[in-house]
């Protein structure tokens, strides 16, 4: 009896085995698997920080406000309509009716005053449900009062503009009070709101899925199913699209994007965000003080270089603070001249620096909106040798470069990258940009830039309740910030989104949220075939 | 030898309360913590601070330990702040994962380093031996994440063959053992191919030394068929000497299955390590280090008593 014989038969019938059915499996018709970034944190929208988990929660619930497609404008949502008083402080929503959770309780005033008190009041009995840690976005309001069922009033304690726009934010949007006594602290792994899908399933690690809500008000989802898959690493989620395993991808690194345009049987959508990354320029010690210099290193950079070469195309050049996704608050072709060596170097010059001098630039090696930080500061550095600027760079991970950072800019760093996402023109400038918002006092401006005419225009903003009033504030703030120069301000997010070309109905908006509602699919060939064409969202 | 497996159970106690201690004191001195990672470009001051003392960061150290101590007696490990949930639940969820491939992946390298091995010593300096020794040395040498890109991209995109990433098809509601199988084969065969080189590098000298044994020569002498010879007598010694060597690699490849994990987004306990320790979630972290270190200790026991039963000559000490 011979062993030899029988091992190749033995791993060829484990082969056949493993192989059985061994073509490419697709998902079916009606379902459509998202490939996220990351294993969700929780499905409590008020407890969640992370845009990864906000593309879920905008399917399962809904707001009283929202936002108009296309855009960064607060439109009705859960409330059909909204007065606001003269002096800025009362808000009365009229909600629509006949609005039912997926639990099957009703939606009125009394839910929308539980939300905000949950949130708001540590004395409320489901307050430790939380931490709630973007609960500050309400810490104007001061109460809530139920009119009748389906009218709600809003106090705040002063004017504060943004406040519409938070509303619009996933921490706005409105759980089932009924499913948060039911479930209390674990009410973030079984979600129950008002929007077009309801919560089925959450394996950790494997799946989060969604079902259809047929007790839907509005017009009901095309699919039958959702399925959000985390896929962290990025080439596998590249693997996966091009495998099958996924019908869309979401933040691909640039290079995978570049080769997925123009390929058969995909299609790329890119919007550009409410984003601004940008550098840092320490205001208080070494040579940034002088607004020559920080002036000449503006000159010195081109950005249109790293967004084209380094980026290859997925952000686009900024230039004001307030990133241009808020097209009615920003200024268009602020500091379009482009890079000027020449200048920067007489500049420096007239700033008692001809030889050149060293500076030193932090930066993390990833993060949330840092694109790619250390490729991003190796080409600022080749940028800035041009003019004599002998930049040191030096990285840290990004926890630890955050708790660097916000602590402020000391002696030994002149430059820090940053990057933030917002969802109304006021947080970045209110945030980093005041002489009251010095780290020492527990702000953002770790570069220490202070300019009080800034401040009365943030502050002119924020209290205006007419919209033109607060976009020339604005606009205004733009202007005299990119004279200062206390950030040199490079570029703004392209959000990508890969998709098989058979899904259909699918927009990218400038919030970066992922409402999946009118998205369906189309198993023709003809789509199937067709080249990819680029489609970017509207408001740019 | 019950008591052997008792002393070595109670060893088990100090080991990890080692490894806990210095997991929560590296944990503590790494720079960042989950109120800064969940907070992000928002967490001034203040509120980092409020969120610090209502996820209970504000304790030094040392105490937060004791209370996870006291904790950890009554068989609770805490609630994780990045997953919202307790971390007893999360861990067990994600053991099972890291137990099914890490056994397939010890299956596969045993099976196919011990045949490498005794294929080299039988064909002994000629050309097999010559080829299955680069294998090998390929095998030892090549990235294991790397390799997995490579299987991912040639059955999985190319072939299509077998599914690219996952443990299951997540679209189907009821996913089999086949469905299963298909997913197991491309990271369980990544993960096993270094260990299958170290295994078969050893497998190969301790077969040479074992075929030229007395009694397996006298095995020979007596007119014994090839094949009995070695199934029976020779792979018994070659295996008795390779099971400290196989229980080291299992510990390896539970370890080693981070990577893996990560590639092809097995929802296993090393992914979850990696996860948490970027969003420094310290009792998630602790938990699941705790299990690790448990089942590392566990499979070098069990491959020793496996040891004992087959070298009779081990059993006196």
């Amino acid at each position: 009896m011979s062993f030899a014989p029988r091992a190749p038969a033995i791993v060829g019938l484990c082969l056949v085995l493993v192989c059985s059915g061994c073509t490419r499996q697709l998902p079916p018709a009606d379902t459509l698997v998202v490939g996220q970034v990351a294993e969700p944190r929780s499905l409590d929208p008020q407890v969640t920080t992370a845009l990864n988990d906000f593309r879920i929660l905008v399917n399962l619930y809904e707001g009283l406000v929202g936002y108009r497609s296309g855009t960064l404008e607060p439109a009705p949502a859960l409330a059909r309509s909204w007065t606001v008083s003269d002096d800025g402080l009362v808000y009365d929503f009229g909600l629509r009716p006949g609005v039912r959770f997926h639990d099957g309780t009703p939606f009125d005033a009394d839910a929308v005053r539980f939300n905000f008190e949950r949130m708001l009041d540590p004395a409320h009995p489901y307050h430790d449900t939380g931490p709630f840690p973007l609960a500050f976005f309400f810490e104007r309001v001061e109460r809530v009062e139920v009119v009748d069922p389906l009218t709600v009033r809003v106090r705040l304690d002063a004017p504060f503009a943004p406040f519409l726009s938070n509303l619009a934010y996933p921490t706005g949007l409105i759980v089932s009070p009924a499913a948060v006594r039911r479930w209390g602290k674990d009410f973030g792994r079984h979600p129950s709101g008002t929007g077009p899908f309801r919560f089925v399933d959450w394996e950790p690690g494997r799946r989060v899925e969604l079902a259809r809500f047929d007790g839907y008000p509005g017009e009901p989802a095309a699919l039958a199913r959702l399925i959000f898959r985390p896929v962290t690493d990025p080439m596998t989620r590249v693997a996966e699209l091009m495998a099958g395993g996924l019908d869309l991808a979401l933040e691909l690194p640039p290079d995978s994007v570049s080769a997925f345009r123009g390929r058969r049987g995909y299609r790329v959508l890119e919007a550009t965000g409410p984003h601004l990354w940008f550098l840092i320029l320490n205001t208080r010690k070494g040579p940034l003080r002088d607004v020559r210099v920080r002036r000449a290193l503006d000159l010195a950079i081109d950005k249109q270089s790293l967004v084209r070469d380094v980026l290859q195309g997925t952000a686009e050049v900024a230039a004001g603070p307030i990133p241009a996704a808020f097209s009615w608050a920003a200024v268009a072709g602020l500091g379009s001249a482009g890079p000027g060596p020449e200048r920067a170097r007489a500049l420096l010059a007239e700033a008692g620096h001809p030889e050149g001098l060293q500076l030193r630039l932090l930066v993390p090696r990833g993060g949330s909106g840092m694109l790619s930080p250390l490729a991003m500061a190796a080409a600022i550095q080749g940028d800035l040798a041009r003019v004599g600027i002998d930049l040191a760079i030096e990285s840290f991970e990004w926890n630890a470069y955050l708790a660097r950072v916000n602590a402020g800019l000391d002696a030994d760093a002149d430059l820090a990258a940053m990057a933030w996402m917002t969802n109304d023109p006021d947080t970045l400038p209110y945030l980093a940009l005041r002489c009251d918002a010095l780290p020492e006092q527990g702000g953002f401006n770790s570069g220490y830039y202070c300019n009080p005419e800034a401040d009365a225009l943030i502050e002119q903003a924020r209290r205006a309740t007419d919209r033109t009033e607060r976009a020339r504030a604005y606009q205004a703030l733009a202007r005299l910030v990119h004279a200062d120069r206390p950030w040199i301000i490079v570029a703004s997010w392209r959000q990508n989104l890969v998709s098989r070309a058979v899904v259909r109905g699918l927009r990218l908006e400038p919030s970066f949220f992922l409402r999946l509602n009118h998205t369906y699919k189309q198993a023709d060939d003809a789509v199937a075939g067709r080249r990819s064409e680029p489609h970017r969202a509207a408001a740019r | 030898m019950s008591r052997y497996i008792i002393h070595r159970l109670l060893l088990l106690l100090p080991v990890l309360l080692g490894v806990t201690l210095v997991v929560f004191g590296v944990m503590s001195l790494v720079p960042g913590d989950p109120a800064l990672a969940i907070l992000g470009p928002y967490g001034t001051p203040e509120r980092l601070a409020e969120l610090r003392s209502e996820l209970g960061l504000d304790r030094p150290w040392p105490v937060r330990y004791l209370g996870w101590l006291g904790g950890l007696l009554g068989g609770d490990l805490g609630r994780s702040v990045s997953l919202e949930r307790p971390v007893l639940d999360a861990v067990l969820g994600r053991l099972g994962p890291t137990l099914l491939l890490a056994g397939a992946a010890l299956l596969l390298s045993v099976v196919l380093g011990l045949a490498a091995g005794l294929l080299a010593a039988l064909r002994h300096n000629r050309t097999a031996d010559r080829l299955v020794t680069l294998a090998v040395l390929l095998g030892i040498s090549l990235p294991s994440f790397w390799l997995g890109l490579l299987l991912i991209l040639l059955f999985a995109v190319w072939l299509g063959w077998l599914p690219a990433s996952g443990m299951t098809t997540v679209w189907l509601d009821h996913a089999g053992a086949a469905d299963l199988m298909r997913h197991l084969t491309l990271p369980a065969l990544s993960l096993a191919l270094v260990a299958a080189g170290v295994i078969g590098r050893i497998g190969r000298a301790a077969a040479i030394d074992v075929l030229a044994a007395d009694h397996i020569r006298l095995c020979r002498a007596r007119g014994i068929a090839g094949p009995r010879v070695l199934l029976v007598h020779a792979l018994k010694g070659v295996l008795a000497r390779l099971m400290p060597v196989i229980g080291l690699q299992a510990g390896f490849l539970i370890g080693g299955a981070v990577y893996i994990e990560t590639i092809f987004q097995w929802p296993g306990l090393g992914r979850m390590l990696v996860d948490a320790i970027a969003a420094r979630d310290l009792l998630l972290v602790q938990g699941g280090v705790l299990v690790l270190a448990v089942a590392y200790v566990l499979v070098n026991l069990a491959a020793d008593l496996f040891q004992h039963w087959l070298d009779p000559r081990t059993r006196t000490t």
